[in-house]
């Protein structure tokens, strides 16, 4: 039996989730009425919002298995997997116009390493820690250990560069929008952190 | 014809506030525009925050003046750094980068400047004659304005990226979103979970911003520290009157095709652009010369590419309807600054909407003379490391998507809108149908309701009038044509296409 690798097991992973998602999104939206006596109810919209995405899901699967019946290992054919140009120059305008590879959607990012979904998680808990806290600590506070957490583990800079670098964004920006922007930022709700105005 | 209303809109925007926010508007977006990956939309969703607080003519004349800034920084990439700050700018990394390998770097952007502005103004004076006919929009009721956005959807839907399933995917996710909240209609509240923040939606500024910024930023850091770009230098300023001269009808014929294509909803700038660039090869006494530094190469997708942006609003200007994630992004601009992006806006407010348009004239003159000057501002600015910008870039969306509100729940609403984002790009799911599905969802909506309430519950008030009739049967077209696109184009690329080493673009 194959194997799936990390990107096609991603891509089954997120069709089966709209599958999932949708389907309960419809069922809960058809629960708000999908009529009333002006027409349509509070919850034909979400349904309908719900049964395409559960559709889309079902025909990506349905394209994904097709692929793995039709799919050839590289290893059988000898071929070389490689990097190839993300657009295509086309001798024809008609072409230019139709390809697919020329939409103008942000180019994928390659596929993560284990390395690459740490980076990424640690700068979504960063933020969410950040978000969390930002009532609790204020924003100076809150800011510099974002900034710094993300600095010295994602972007390997020594701990005292990343400290210094996110003590001084931090406060450059508390500056920025509270003395230029008046834009009033949270400060900590614990009270030996907001005497020291912080 | 509206050149007077285009002219008092140029004396509207010749104001000392309205000439800053529009100069400070072009300088920020050229700032984003130049970094890596980031292009127009993400660079107006990132920059919307800036301009809370602004009236709402000077709030859209800096956001359309952030969009266009936005496309001139990545041009400026492209050209020294073979980088395209976005996918239209691909066709002039072809020549540009080829030219800057000459030492001619600074006579590429001075032409990919002059054939934007050559671009920009043949856009805006084909808005100016479409303009009024948005007033035939006025007489759309209910059911053909659903329509009209129903149809906007399945050109959108049809034509994004390569898999219809996915653009479905996309778009119905997009739908999902915009479903959150109390409905207009009934004031029932759904998937609010009780939660007070929820019941006026998830904000389309947070949203968009983690859609298109957060999700940029966390593909970039994937990769880990980086090394530092090394551009080519701008050398010599102006370019010989043979440059001029030879890039002077690739320019015309650019806008023309670029004005044309934005016309339609769905036609990607990268796609027009790279039609123009092909144009050019075909027609050129100098074609071999395409590919190792024409000006040609530069001038005509420039003007394309410019010409498209400015006509792209026009769909929206006329029908209320955008056609690309930016418009899509500037319609929600336009919505938060109380404005009814339609034909209702030269109705309601048509100083502001000439003022708009004018101020597209005014941004691309602004960045006709800044583009050069700055181009070795833009390069210093690329030598910063690349973990630094993102740290910057970071607390700005942190701030930005704070200031919405004053509310931490805006900064979740975008954390988890930039992790969908990262995800769908990973699995190649497009993201502009996401947004038109944000954007358009509730006019959709709202349309069908107050369609079926006209006709008390009768489904067959979609079915009447020529109008009707008419818009359906092109939705029809569209998502058949958009089925069989990818075939079309994979028979056509077998039978025409070149193939281009990839050794040249890899280099």
């Amino acid at each position: 039996m194959q194997t799936l690798n990390a990107p096609v097991a991603l891509e089954w992973t997120v069709a089966s989730a709209a599958v999932a998602g949708g389907l309960a999104m419809a069922v809960v939206g058809a629960g708000y009425g999908l009529t009333n006596t002006s027409g349509v109810g509070a919850g034909f919209f979400p349904t309908v919002a719900g049964t395409l995405m559960a559709l889309a899901g079902v025909l990506w699967a349905i394209q994904l298995m097709a692929a793995r019946r039709t799919a050839v290992p590289a290893h059988v054919t000898g071929d070389t997997v490689e990097s190839l140009p993300p657009h295509h120059e086309s001798e024809s305008a008609l072409v230019s116009l139709l390809d697919d590879d020329n939409s103008d959607e942000p180019d994928a990012p390659d596929f993560p390493d284990r390395q690459g979904w740490a980076r990424v998680g640690i700068i979504s808990g960063a933020i969410l820690l950040a978000a969390l806290l930002l009532p609790l600590l204020g924003y100076t506070i809150v800011m510099t250990l974002m900034l710094g957490t993300i600095l010295f583990f994602v972007s390997k800079r020594k701990l005292w560069m990343a400290i210094l670098v996110a003590v001084g964004a931090a406060l450059a920006s508390r500056l920025v929008f509270e003395v230029w922007l008046g834009t009033a930022l949270p400060t900590a709700s614990i009270e030996f952190l907001s005497g020291l105005g912080l | 014809m509206g050149f007077d209303q285009l002219l008092g809109g140029l004396a509207t925007v010749f104001t000392p506030e309205h000439l800053l926010f529009a100069l400070l508007g072009c300088v920020l977006g050229m700032l984003v525009g130049v970094l890596p990956g980031f292009g127009p939309a993400a660079a107006v969703s990132l920059l919307i925050p800036v301009t809370f607080g602004l009236d709402a003519t000077s709030a859209i004349i800096m956001l359309a003046a952030i969009l266009y800034g936005a496309a001139y920084g990545g041009t400026t990439t492209a050209v020294l750094l073979r980088i395209p700050g976005e996918a239209s700018s691909i066709a002039t990394t072809l020549d540009g980068y080829q030219m800057a390998k000459k030492g001619r770097g600074g006579p590429a952007l001075v032409i990919a400047a002059l054939a934007s502005f050559v671009g920009g103004l043949i856009g805006v004076i084909g808005f100016v004659v479409v303009a009024p006919f948005s007033r035939l929009a006025l007489e759309f009721g209910a059911p053909e304005l659903f329509l009209v956005s129903l149809l906007g959807f399945a050109l959108i839907t049809s034509f994004a990226g390569s898999n219809p399933a996915k653009a479905l995917l996309s778009a119905a996710a997009g739908l999902a979103i915009a479903t959150v909240g109390v409905d207009s209609g009934v004031g029932i509240a759904r998937f609010t979970f009780d939660m007070p923040e929820l019941f006026d939606g998830l904000g389309l500024v947070a949203v968009v911003m983690g859609v298109f910024g957060l999700s940029e930023v966390l593909g970039q850091a994937q990769k880990g520290p980086l090394g530092v770009p090394s551009p080519l230098k701008v050398a010599r300023l102006l370019p010989t009157r043979t440059d001029l001269q030879r890039s002077a009808f690739p320019s015309l014929r650019g806008s023309l095709i670029g004005f044309f294509m934005g016309l339609l909803p769905g036609s990607p700038g990268a796609a027009t652009s790279l039609a123009s660039y092909a144009a050019e090869k075909r027609i050129s006494k100098r074609s071999k010369e395409f590919g190792k530094g024409a000006v040609e190469g530069i001038a005509g997708p420039e003007a394309a590419n410019n010409a498209l942006a400015v006509s792209s609003m026009i769909p929206l200007f006329t029908l209320g309807i955008p056609t690309s994630a930016t418009v899509a992004i500037m319609a929600g601009a336009f919505t938060m600054n109380g404005l009814i992006p339609g034909p209702l806006l030269f109705r309601d407010n048509p100083d502001v909407a000439w003022a708009i348009i004018a101020s597209l004239i005014v941004g691309n003159l602004i960045l006709l003379v800044l583009n050069v000057p700055l181009a070795r501002v833009w390069i210093a600015v690329l030598k910063v490391p690349f973990h630094y910008l993102m740290a910057a870039i970071l607390a700005f969306m942190f701030l930005g998507t704070y200031s919405i509100n004053g509310s931490p729940f805006d900064i979740l609403i975008m954390l988890g809108a930039g992790i969908l984002g990262y995800i769908f790009q990973l699995v190649k799911v497009p993201l502009t149908p996401l947004v038109l599905g944000l954007i358009l969802g509730p006019l959709l909506e709202e349309n069908f309701q107050r369609s079926l309430a006209l006709s008390r519950g009768d489904y067959g008030v979609f079915l009447e009038g020529p109008i009707s009739l008419t818009l359906i049967g092109v939705i029809v077209l569209a998502i058949l044509f958009g089925a069989v696109r990818p075939l079309i184009a994979s028979m056509l690329k077998k039978k025409t296409t070149t193939p281009i080493a990839p050794k040249e673009l890899a280099k």
